[in-house]
């Protein structure tokens, strides 16, 4: 029992259990169900929502249209970061750019994606290219231009230019910083898709979990509500904890290159 | 000279821009270096020894002069020419020993998995790292990584090995065992090979030639033949040493 609360894991463990009990208890003795149901009454309705696949449903929705938006913002990112690190007028556009367009959060560009593109996939994908875009860019342009001298110049010796020394040598150099870039685009286009999905998941015919949310509010199933935002936390640490901590094990804690971040 | 002349450096003057002007580093450098030669570039530090190593691997190109390697004008950096650097950030972190040596056999040479994975192999067991093929350079110590690259950069099998003070971040001890251990490969290779250095003991250790750059800018000083090469503490080593030295003081 002792060496068990030695272990930071099963003392976090202990603290979401305890935070459990108060809320159970809480809730029964003070709260109505419809403004704030009991922990028991989420766990159940999410368990229900999980067997009858309509949570899962919605979080792979959700989770497909982040996955596109990342993957065409990486290509961009890559595309801006090649120019940027090539030419000097590229750079000065990259800094230009990340810096007017970083701090516009992707939920103030939704009016204008509705404008453009329509209620719908499309505009949820824009908004997540422009979450993801900007830090990503940003990290990689950072790795390439730390990449040490004597490297590319290994590079260079194999005979290696152009192209073909960029995805040789540049791109894995890079990694740490370009890894960094990828789990902060994930932390910014997981927050955006569930407060997009709860303006525009109205059209499609059928919408993510941030649509799943707004509708059972709209239903008063708050007990569903709730089950909707264990999802969203379950989901985010699934992909923390998990999926980044093994790449990272698998790449640069293996290579010896992970950086202070 | 008996052996026919490999690489030819003749009036060389390299200067780059830096932020209060143009700096010449090394000014009017002749010399040969022929096939199979030890070659040594001795020189304080910041006599440009360094700087002209990286103009004969063709990182930078001589602002005038010219350098040739078996009569080809040098214009880019190029697997004939492999330079073996002081920095031990040199190997790839991402890939092991074994890939390391591998990849600019598949890159450079266009070797198949196979034949690149022999030959890599042979090299890494030339120099003592067999066992630790499938670790990554952070896992190694100072002197193993130097070992891997210069493994990396024989298995090339280049005109010329460039070495670019490859052991002055080394302690005293791991320095000396592997300049025996260069001297070894060398008789079994007998690769040509331009070294640059600053310590009299390792240019008098290891060179057949030693050519003493005066500083800022570099100029030849003088080019001494070395007949005690590969000895070590001997009467002839410490006479040799005794005269590179007062040429260094002129």
């Amino acid at each position: 029992m002792k060496s068990l609360w030695r272990r930071p894991a099963a003392r976090k463990a202990a603290i979401v259990l305890t935070l459990f009990v108060f809320w159970e208890l809480l809730t029964r003795w003070a709260a109505s169900p419809l403004l704030f149901p009991t922990a028991s009454s989420v766990l159940a309705a999410f368990a229900r929502s999980v067997a009858n696949g309509e949570v899962p449903g919605y979080a792979a929705q959700s989770l497909q249209v982040l996955l596109t938006g990342m993957v065409i913002g990486a290509a961009l990112a890559l595309v801006l970061t090649t120019v940027a690190v090539t030419t000097r007028i590229g750079a000065e556009f990259l800094e230009t750019i990340t810096s007017m367009f970083n701090p516009l959060p992707a939920i103030a560009l939704m009016p204008l994606a509705l404008l453009w593109f329509g209620l719908g996939v499309k505009s949820l994908i824009f908004v997540i290219i422009h979450s993801v875009l900007w830090p990503m860019s940003l990290n990689t342009y950072q790795g390439f231009v730390t990449v040490p001298q004597t490297l590319r110049r290994v590079g260079q010796n194999f005979g290696l230019t152009g192209w073909r020394l960029v995805l040789g040598i540049l791109l894995p150099a890079a990694f740490p910083y370009i890894l960094s870039g990828i789990k902060i685009g994930w932390a910014f286009a997981w927050r955006t898709i569930i407060a997009a999905e709860m303006v525009f998941g109205v059209a499609g015919s059928q919408g993510g979990l941030g649509w799943f949310i707004y509708q059972n509010r709209f239903e008063m199933n708050t007990d569903l509500v709730f089950a909707g935002l264990l999802t969203v936390i379950l989901i985010g640490l699934l992909v923390e904890n998990l999926f980044f901590k093994w790449l990272e094990r698998k790449t640069v804690l293996r290579w010896g290159m992970s950086t202070a971040h | 000279m008996s052996e026919p002349e490999l690489l030819s450096v003749r009036d060389v003057t390299i200067s780059y821009p830096t932020e209060s002007g143009l700096f010449t580093a090394v000014e009017n450098v002749t010399f040969s270096v022929g096939r199979g030669e030890k070659f040594i570039l001795l020189g304080p530090s910041g006599c440009g020894k360094s700087t002209l190593l990286k103009s004969i691997a063709g990182f930078m190109p001589p602002a005038r002069g010219t350098v040739e390697l078996d009569r080809h004008a040098v214009t880019r950096p190029g697997p004939d020419r492999v330079v073996v650097f002081q920095e031990f950030d040199q190997l790839l972190p991402w890939k092991t020993v074994l890939g390391n040596v591998m990849y600019p056999l598949r890159v450079a040479k266009r070797m198949d998995p196979a034949a690149a994975r022999r030959e890599a192999n042979r090299f890494i067991g030339m120099v003592g790292l067999d066992r630790f093929a499938d670790s990554y350079p952070h896992q190694l110590s100072g002197g193993m990584k130097q070992r891997a690259a210069i493994a990396r950069s024989l298995a090339l099998d280049p005109a010329m090995l460039l070495m670019d003070e490859p052991f002055a971040s080394l302690d005293a001890l791991t320095r000396r065992k592997m300049q025996e251990e260069l001297l070894g490969i060398w008789e079994a290779t007998r690769k040509t090979i331009l070294f640059v250095t600053h310590s009299i003991q390792e240019a008098v250790v290891l060179g057949d030639r030693i050519l003493v750059l005066s500083p800022g800018p570099g100029r030849v000083r003088r080019v001494l033949d070395n007949p005690a090469a590969g000895q070590r503490d001997t009467e002839a080593s410490l006479t040799i040493q005794r005269a590179v030295q007062e040429v260094l003081g002129e």
